[in-house]
Parts: structure tokens; sequence; C-alpha cells
């Protein structure tokens, strides 16, 4: 066994110990997890929020307090980052779906509207050279699918089963997406 | 812009972005609203019981072999053991005070106390100091978990931590007589 893989082998046993301890109740413990995986549930709910600061902290706070509360059934099938990463994409989800219900009642859907899902960022802020502002400025659905897909590692029918849409949907919004992106960063000037 | 250009982009953006201020104070005070499911309990339940019962029995037990006179393993002292087991069981309960302590201390909020002059940045900074130690100790004792040295210490710094709630505690209700 190499060194590399010794450590990352006493970083993953170090890791079942704060999780079961956490399980049991003890915060110190949940609290380790929280700064081990913080960094990276943050980026991913930030740009699942197209880069809104504030409702990106919400997210991630969401999304660790569910994980307390549901960590009784994690199994350990797979690794808790995994878990909780699936976590926080769903809790991001789910508070997508409570917005665009809250806005189809006070308005009918339309492509502009779905790009002001998440507040009222100037919905061309996105439109400039750099790759972060081009993701943030996509629309909803495409942006999730770029996010989780070509970031965060997802397959395409583990995106559906999370999001909800077809597997063609997800394959689709995600050529939407790289096509925007693409006209993005070629012009920045295009809208 | 190819394809293959911007796939090479988005595998370059960070899988880690820090947030900009530390999320785990509003975390943790949304936990301790939270009851925790049953089942940690049960599962805590079944395996503790016992194992303190053995570990009683245990130190009763190597008690009496030392009382007869009998030849015992000689880095085996029952009455340390005891005295540990106990002290464990104090540093147990003065964190269960503290954690409870905090607890209140959450919902009176007192990065809002309306506190005049240094005061609010030198209660924070106070406060800071004792989480920092505390993280260290806290750290030293996961790899240590029963050395007294270690507990000790604990022990201490909860007493500090315990102290310096209960002052802010009554300063949250001067400050709030005052408005």
């Amino acid at each position: 066994m190499t060194s590399w893989q010794q450590d990352k082998s006493e970083l993953s046993a170090t890791e079942n110990r704060w999780v079961d301890r956490a399980r049991d109740g003890d915060r110190l413990a949940f609290e380790q997890l929280y700064r081990s995986h913080c960094d990276r549930i943050h980026a991913l709910c930030w740009r699942m929020c197209g880069g809104d600061r504030a409702l990106a902290e919400d997210m991630v706070q969401e999304a660790f307090v569910r994980a307390w509360n549901k960590l009784h059934l994690f199994r350990g099938d797979s690794k808790f980052g995994t878990w909780l990463h699936r976590l926080a994409v769903n809790v991001v989800l789910s508070d997508r779906r409570i917005r665009v219900k809250r806005l189809q009642r006070e308005q009918e859907m339309g492509d502009d509207v779905e790009r002001t899902l998440m507040g009222d960022r100037d919905v061309y802020a996105g439109l400039r050279k750099d790759l972060e502002a081009a993701i943030a400025g996509l629309p909803e659905r495409a942006r999730s699918v770029l996010v989780l897909y070509d970031i965060e590692g997802y397959q395409h029918n583990e995106i559906a089963e999370m999001t909800g849409m077809a597997v063609g949907s997800s394959k689709a919004q995600l050529h939407r997406a790289r096509k925007l992106i693409r006209e993005v960063l070629k012009d920045p000037e295009t809208k | 812009m190819k394809e293959s250009e911007l796939q090479n982009a988005i595998d370059s953006l960070p899988s880690n972005i820090k947030p900009q201020r530390d999320l785990w104070p509003g975390i943790n005070a949304r936990l301790g609203s939270v009851e925790k499911g049953d089942h940690a309990h049960h599962k805590t339940v079944w395996w503790r019981t016992p194992a303190m019962a053995a570990a009683v029995l245990l130190a009763l037990t190597g008690g009496i072999f030392i009382g007869r006179g009998l030849d015992t393993s000689p880095a085996f002292e029952p009455s340390q053991t005891v005295l540990e087991y106990a002290f464990l069981g104090t540093v147990a309960a003065t964190e269960r005070e503290y954690q409870a302590a905090f607890r209140e201390l959450v919902p009176l909020d007192y990065s809002g106390l309306q506190l005049e002059g240094a005061e609010p940045d030198a209660l924070r900074g106070s406060w800071e100091d004792l989480l920092q130690t505390e993280t260290s100790l806290l750290a030293a004792l996961r790899e240590y978990p029963s050395n007294i040295y270690l507990n000790e210490k604990l022990l201490d710094l909860r007493s500090q931590q315990l102290q310096f709630v209960k002052q802010l505690a009554l300063l949250e209700q001067s400050n709030w007589r005052r408005t």
C-alpha cells in the first residue's frame, strides 16, 4: 500500500468514526464532518444558485441540518461525502421547486422568468468573459444539468432522477448550456 | 470556442469554494432545536449500559483481587481506573451542562448586544480565544480520549466557557432592561 493510499484509508476511517459519533448525537464530531465537506458543498450550492452568495449559504446550512436529521438513515453503503453531496443537490432542487411554484402562482412561466427564479439578480450579469459568471447566468435547468454533469460528475440518468426531467431532456439541457456558454465566452455582448 | 476548450475550462474550475463566513454557528444553533430520531437513541442505549456495567464490574473485581493480595498485572491499577472512570463521568456531565448553556446562549444572539465602546469586540475576541483553545484540545482528545490531563484541561475550559456564557446572559438582561 502506498503512503497516499494509506493516508486516504486513514482519512476514511477517521471520517467513519466521526459519522458514528455524530449519529449518536455528538455535535463536535458533526462539526468535524462539516469542516471537511463544507467547501465542496458550498461550491456546489453556489453554482447551483447562480452565484447568489446568500442563497448558497442558506442552502449549505439547510443541507447540513438535514444531514444531521437523517444521519441515522446513512448506512455507509457509499462514502459519507457522496451521500451528503446528493442530499445537498436535493436540498437545492427542492428549494427551487418551492420557488418555481410560488412564481407560477404570481405569473405565467416564461424563459425570462426561468432565468430569475433564484432572485432579482441582473439576468444578464453572466455575460462576461468569465466562465463562472457565464455559468451563473445560464437558465436554471441548463445550469443545474451543466453543474451536475460537467462539474460534479453525475450521469444523465442520475440527474434525471434528481431533477424529475427525462434523460433526453437532461442531455438537451446540457447541449443548450454548453452552447450558451460558448456564445457568451466568444462574445460577451451576446444577449 | 471549441468543445474541447470549453471542457478543459470547465475541468479547471475548483471543486471547493470556501464560504465567505463560517456557517457552522448557524447550523449548530439549528441543531439545538432538532431532536434526533429514536433510532439513534436506541443504538446508543443498548451497548452503553452493559459497557458501563462491565467497566464498573471489572474495576471492582480488580480491587477485590488486589485486596486479597493476589497477583495481578502490574499495569492494572483498579482504584485508579475507578477514579478515572468517575472523573471522565464528571467531564461528560460538564460537557452536557456546557452544551445546554450554549444552546441557551444562541437565542440570546450575543452579537446583537447593544454595548458601548469596545465591549462587543472584546467579548467576541475572548470568545474566539476560548473557541480556539477548544478546537486544539478536542483535536488532542480525539487522539487520546482517556487522557486525564487533557480531560482536566477540558473541564477547566468548559468552566471558563460556562462562566462566560453566564456573564453574557447577565449582560443581555441588563442590556434589555436599559432598552
